[in-house]
């Protein structure tokens, strides 16, 4: 009996909970997926040069987006202004943003967001909405006609007509950051280049990345408890792994090798070298599901299923890392992200976790999928007043200030004494960070990613060692460049469709079969062959 | 033991408390199999229900490495802690959306429950002059609902964006509600009004003195109906608010659930309260008001309150 | 007393302090009622109205103006467009439902039997409970069962079936405990052949408790001294549930039976799309589930209120069909003509 009318609203928030983050891809919490960028227009686009700030010299040196700067310490003795004078004009300036945690208190007693607002010389209205509630709000607020001044775009939050919204409700900003014209933002200079593709839409740059590492994830183990089974060095094929999650396997003990049908299939895919997403070659674009790798993978995951070896009850990403922390299954598949932060939690506790290099199938060579170089982009509402455009980039600008800078230290921090103490040099947060750090400056803009684990130096040093080794693994997805008005609106949908196939094989419902004869077509007519269509249009015009 | 005409003697304090526990004349000792049986469905149906509950108040007085060895739900942990309370109460937003859900909640029942009980009334006479058109108006709420942004442009319309009435007015009346109390207006007995009509009173003293008093029940369960969906309510705060400090306590208890979700190492290396601590942890104080406030209203649709209205 | 007693078991119909509704002595009262003109109504009635009025005009402000925007069920709407500006796609935003598509022939197929089990097995079981607590001597003791029975209610769709899997799933305390006594062990949650009866119980689990306030709300209603007088006459209690109790409530069960089949389609969202990879989509499409994952998952709003708009038609068919079966039986049911 309902009391209440059941609201349909449930339908489209449990929308972004499975369409965005279940599907093939790295997951995560902040990082992308595709939908950006490319028809012919687009191509011819100047992006931002790319000028990389040499500010705080890294312990280990990064490279690119794949491989993340370290850093031992935060240079709290040496810190350096990256901007001069404050960004602002002193206007009132409206934020649409998400969060994924606490949010901070209101303005009026967050000492944090005052002292924002003073830095910055504005006035920021920073709206907040939970992430799982973001793509309803924005559509809501969209359609309410008052677009608020930045508004923030991700794609995991595909907001369906992206480029048609932004051609009519925002501002074209190519003028002001093409080409050299970046240099007047220094910080943003210092943003890779393919996260700045991503802002490109309808031949024009239309707002200011938030850049993520592209490095792969590892599959996290504990390996005493595969040195307690047998297992004592990482498996080197795939037929290996196969047999350590089997040893390592004890139900009695609570224990299985891996949580979830997807993540099985996962470290399958990994291990034949299947393509991210879609492959291209001489401008053909193949989706991974059609290639025979997809199969192999699965019909390896359904083995490993009758062998015992998944845990009967996982069946979602949060399964798999709950099931994980709870120490239910030895491994996990990290995300590109989240992984470090995982993996520095758990050393940090004490136990003994690996990050193990996806070993290969016979006769294949394993992969790393590559993942998205940015999470976010915040757009400018449609104005033709440039100097508010400038005044926007400015503060984009200070948000963006690199690792190690006096601003970087403001955003990222706070205020000295008020929300960290300087513990022998290691930046402690105080209480009262807790309550009002909440607020998501950062994802206005923010500097390239560095690893940064105060007190567990150790973990930064690994993590530096597993991207620079596994760098030539990585494999990108083709479609990340181009953009295809299908794939963006029916991209949740397909993936449902695979995630569901999966799941069918790897647990035995369906044969390995299924896939080219039930997935495949069903995929294609629900708009996988129209996406390939304009992936290939928009890759042959670039 | 009572008399006629319409106004109905109360049953005396005394009276009522033995009426808890002395079986009316007419009924029969059950058969000890009879009993034997009730005992152990309901024994049964209150362990299924307990025993997760305990887990959950367990769980959520658990450190990380017990809900870990447990595999997620704690049974009954040995060493309590109250980390994940002190996370979820420290710095008090959550304690400023305890007082907005407070708020909401008393304002927003006390008006429902007004035009709710007003609507039934003046809907629960098939002959007044429009009665089923506005009553199939009603109706019709159930069976259609608004989408989400023209909703949304209809409180921007009225200037209620940001406002705590937003999460008040859109849905104060809810039709289902209308209609239970409805029906159980049109069960008291015709002469009861039909006399006090001869005696001249308006419908509003008919309602004050007559339906009212009668309907202690249904108005006890609407009301408690209308509270909890007050309370428990986050989604238009999600819409209609823009200012965060407005956020009700729901919503904000939600920002635990997502941010456990995502691994976040904390910048000081100290390990946070265990998910699954904080999630029962919500749980648990979102429920703790409704335990409170439940057996206030319960009484009021126990057994034993009506001694006898109307014989013959 | 005798007068009671006779029409209160020779016709369960009509049971004292039951009475079906005014209408009938509002005709006795004469002639002149029935050609009252619309004014000499609005004299007597405007009371009435008046106390009506606040609640109509929320609800038409809040419900009916918003409704009007369910006119994208036509339209390719976007929101950035609005909705007057969104170009007209007469019927293809129904096509999702319409296409004869197997699977969604299957999805239907689903929602029609776990809506058979809800009305057989989730419907009654409030009913059941109200009557076993209401013949509790201790008025302590089915307080505090109640209080107990109610609180899952309050649990999210999230930790419910969180809890069903920590019992009764691959790896939970069932499993364990099978396994350590060396037994076989049971497969439940994955299990596509116990779907729908997992997914029954757990309603029922959840909101039993909670429903069972309505009726125990209907029961205190039921005058104390029918049952007396029914004793008197020598009625054992299941005769007395039979021609006292359930004639009492009959009114409410039918009400909320009708109410429940206005929203028949619904047979649950979150907590079946929870579920659903674990035992495939064969066995736990249902309606909902079928559009979301084939349509509005996309973000398309066009299709969500096409689908709305076709759930409430059907919901409004079967209330009016159960209304006039009930009035064949001498019920009340939700509106009287």
């Amino acid at each position: 009996m309902t009391v209440l009318k059941p609201s349909r609203r449930g339908f489209l928030s449990a929308a972004v909970l499975l369409g965005g983050a279940v599907g093939t891809g790295l997951l995560s919490g902040c990082s992308g997926g595709s939908s950006t960028g490319g028809t012919a227009a687009n191509s011819k686009v100047a992006l931002p040069a790319y000028i990389p700030s040499s500010l705080v010299e890294a312990d280990l040196p990064g490279k690119g987006a794949a491989i993340q700067a370290g850093f031992f310490k935060y240079p709290l003795d040496n810190l350096r202004k990256t901007v001069e004078a404050a960004p602002g004009n002193g206007n009132s300036l409206s934020f649409l943003t998400l969060t994924f945690g606490a949010v901070g208190t209101a303005k009026e007693q967050n000492r944090y967001w005052q002292f924002m607002n003073k830095e910055l010389n504005a006035d920021m209205d920073v709206q907040t909405t939970l992430a799982d509630s973001y793509l309803q709000k924005v559509q809501t607020v969209v359609a309410g006609g008052q677009i608020p001044d930045m508004v923030t775009f991700g794609s995991n939050y595909p907001i369906p007509q992206t480029p048609a919204l932004l051609k009519s409700k925002f501002t074209d900003i190519t003028s002001h950051v093409s080409g050299d014209a970046i240099k007047a933002y220094p910080n943003l200079a210092n943003i890779p280049t393919e996260a700045w593709q991503a802002t490109v839409f309808n031949g024009g740059i239309y707002g200011v990345p938030c850049p993520r590492p592209t490095g792969g994830a590892p599959i996290l183990a504990y390996t005493d408890s595969f040195e307690a089974a047998g297992v004592t060095a990482a498996p080197k094929n795939l037929e290996d792994l196969r047999k350590a999650l089997k040893a390592v396997t004890d139900p009695g003990k609570s224990l299985w090798g891996v949580s979830n049908p997807f993540s099985a299939a996962y470290y399958g895919r990994l291990g034949n070298g299947s393509p991210n997403n879609w492959r291209q070659e001489a401008g053909k674009f193949t989706h991974e599901i059609e290639t025979a790798e997809f199969e192999a993978a699965l019909a390896w995951a359904a083995q490993v299923k009758q062998d015992g070896s998944i845990h009967p009850d996982g069946i979602t990403v949060e399964d798999g890392n709950r099931l994980f922390a709870a120490r239910n299954v030895a491994t996990t598949l990290g995300s590109a992200t989240g992984w470090p932060g995982v993996y520095a939690a758990a050393v940090k506790a004490g136990t003994k976790v690996a990050p193990w290099v996806a070993p290969a199938a016979e006769g294949k060579s394993a992969v790393l999928h590559a993942g998205s170089p940015y999470g976010f982009f915040t757009a400018f509402a449609k104005t033709d007043d440039a100097e508010r455009i400038k005044e926007m980039l400015r503060i984009a600008n200070y948000m963006a200030s690199p690792f190690g800078s006096q601003e970087h230290l403001n955003v990222t921090y706070g205020v000295k004494d008020l929300h960290w103490t300087d513990k022998n040099g290691v930046i402690t947060p105080t209480d009262l960070a807790k309550t009002e750090k909440g607020i998501s400056f950062s994802y206005l803009s923010n500097a390239p990613i560095p690893q940064f684990n105060p007190g567990f130096d150790e973990g930064t040093k690994l993590i530096h060692e597993f991207q620079t080794k596994t760098e030539t693994m990585l494999i990108n997805d083709p479609s990340l460049v181009l953009f295809s008005d299908t794939w963006s609106n029916k991209k949740a949908q397909l993936n449902t469709l695979i995630t569901t196939a999966i799941n069918d094989v790897v647990l035995g419902r369906k044969p390995v079969t299924a896939i080219k004869s039930e997935l495949v077509p069903a995929w294609k007519a629900a708009g996988g062959d129209q996406a390939r269509k304009e992936f290939e249009e928009a890759f042959a015009a670039a | 033991m009572t008399n006629s005409t319409f106004s109905r003697r109360r049953a005396s304090a005394r009276e009522r408390r033995l009426a808890g526990t002395e079986r009316p004349m007419w009924m029969g000792r059950p058969s000890p199999a009879v009993q034997a049986l009730k005992a152990v469905v309901l024994t049964l149906a209150c362990v299924l229900v307990i025993l997760p509950f305990i887990a959950v108040i367990s769980t959520s007085l658990s450190d990380e490495e017990t809900v870990r060895q447990a595999g997620g739900f704690v049974l009954w942990t040995t060493e309590p802690t109250f980390a994940a309370y002190q996370q979820i109460f420290s710095g008090g937003v959550v304690t400023r959306s305890v007082l907005v859900s407070t708020g909401v909640t008393l304002v927003g029942t006390l008006i429902s429950i007004v035009t709710t009980v007003a609507l039934a009334y003046g809907l629960a006479r098939p002959k007044t002059l429009g009665a089923k058109p506005l009553l199939m108006t009603v109706l019709f709420t159930l069976l259609f609902a608004p989408g989400l942004i023209p909703s949304y442009l209809m409180v921007k319309e009225l200037g209620l964006i940001d406002s705590y009435w937003a999460l008040i007015l859109p849905v104060c009346v809810n039709a289902f509600n209308v209609i239970v109390v409805r029906s159980f207006f049109m069960d008291i007995p015709q002469e009861l009004i039909d006399s006090a009509r001869i005696d001249g009173a308006s419908e509003f003293t008919i309602l004050n003195r007559i339906i009212l008093p009668l309907s202690r029940a249904v108005i006890a369960v609407v009301s408690l109906f209308y509270a909890v969906g007050y309370w428990n309510a986050f989604f238009n705060a999600v819409l209609y608010l823009n200012d965060n400090s407005k956020w009700p306590l729901q919503l904000v208890l939600r920002t635990f659930v997502v941010q456990g979700q995502t691994y976040q190492q904390s910048l000081d290396g100290s390990i946070p309260p265990p998910q699954a601590a904080l999630q029962m942890a919500i749980l648990v104080i979102s429920i703790v008001p409704i335990l409170i406030v439940y057996p206030f209203l319960q009484k009021h649709f126990a057994k034993g309150m009506l001694t006898g209205a109307v014989k013959g | 007393m005798s007068n009671i007693k006779t029409s209160s078991l020779a016709d369960p119909a009509r049971t004292q302090g039951q009475q079906t509704g005014p209408g009938p002595q509002a005709e006795a009262r004469g002639p002149a009622r029935t050609k009252s003109t619309f004014r000499a109504r609005l004299r007597t009635d405007w009371p009435l109205l008046l106390l009506a009025a606040p609640g109509i005009l929320l609800i038409l402000a809040f419900h009916y103006v918003p409704l009007l925007g369910n006119v994208i069920a036509f339209k390719d709407y976007q929101p950035f467009i609005g909705i007057w500006d969104s170009p007209w796609v007469g019927f293809e935003n129904f096509t999702v439902l319409f296409n004869g598509d197997a699977a969604f022939m299957r999805a239907l197929g689903n929602t029609l039997i776990i809506l058979l089990l809800q009305v057989v097995l989730v419907f009654p079981a409030p009913i059941a409970l109200a009557l076993l607590l209401n013949s509790l001597i201790s008025n302590r003791v089915k307080q505090w069962v109640q209080s107990i029975l109610y609180l899952p209610h309050f649990m999210s769709w999230v930790i419910v079936v969180a809890i069903f899997q920590q019992m009764l799933g691959g790896g939970g305390l069932l499993n364990s405990m099978l396994r350590s006594a060396d037994m076989a062990t049971v497969s439940i949650i994955g299990n596509p052949d116990l779907f729908k009866a997992l997914i029954t119980s757990q309603v029922i689990w959840k909101d039993t408790g909670w429903a069972t306030i309505l009726f125990l709300a209907a029961l205190a209603g039921i005058d104390q001294s029918l049952h007396e007088a029914a004793a008197v006459d020598g009625a054992s209690p299941w005769r007395r549930i039979w021609h006292v109790t359930l004639p009492g409530l009959r009114g409410l069960i039918i009400l909320l039976l009708i109410l429940r089949l206005g929203d028949a389609l619904t047979v649950g969202f979150e907590q079946i799309i929870l579920q659903q990879q674990h035992v495939g989509l064969e066995v736990s499409e249902v309606l909902d589930t079928y559009v979301f994952n084939n349509g509005v998952i996309g973000g398309a709003w066009g299709v969500s209120a096409a689908v709305g708009l076709v759930k409430g038609i059907v919901g409004l068919a079967l209330v009016l069909g159960a209304n006039k079966i009930a009035h064949m039986f001498g019920e009340r049911g939700v509106y009287q003509s």
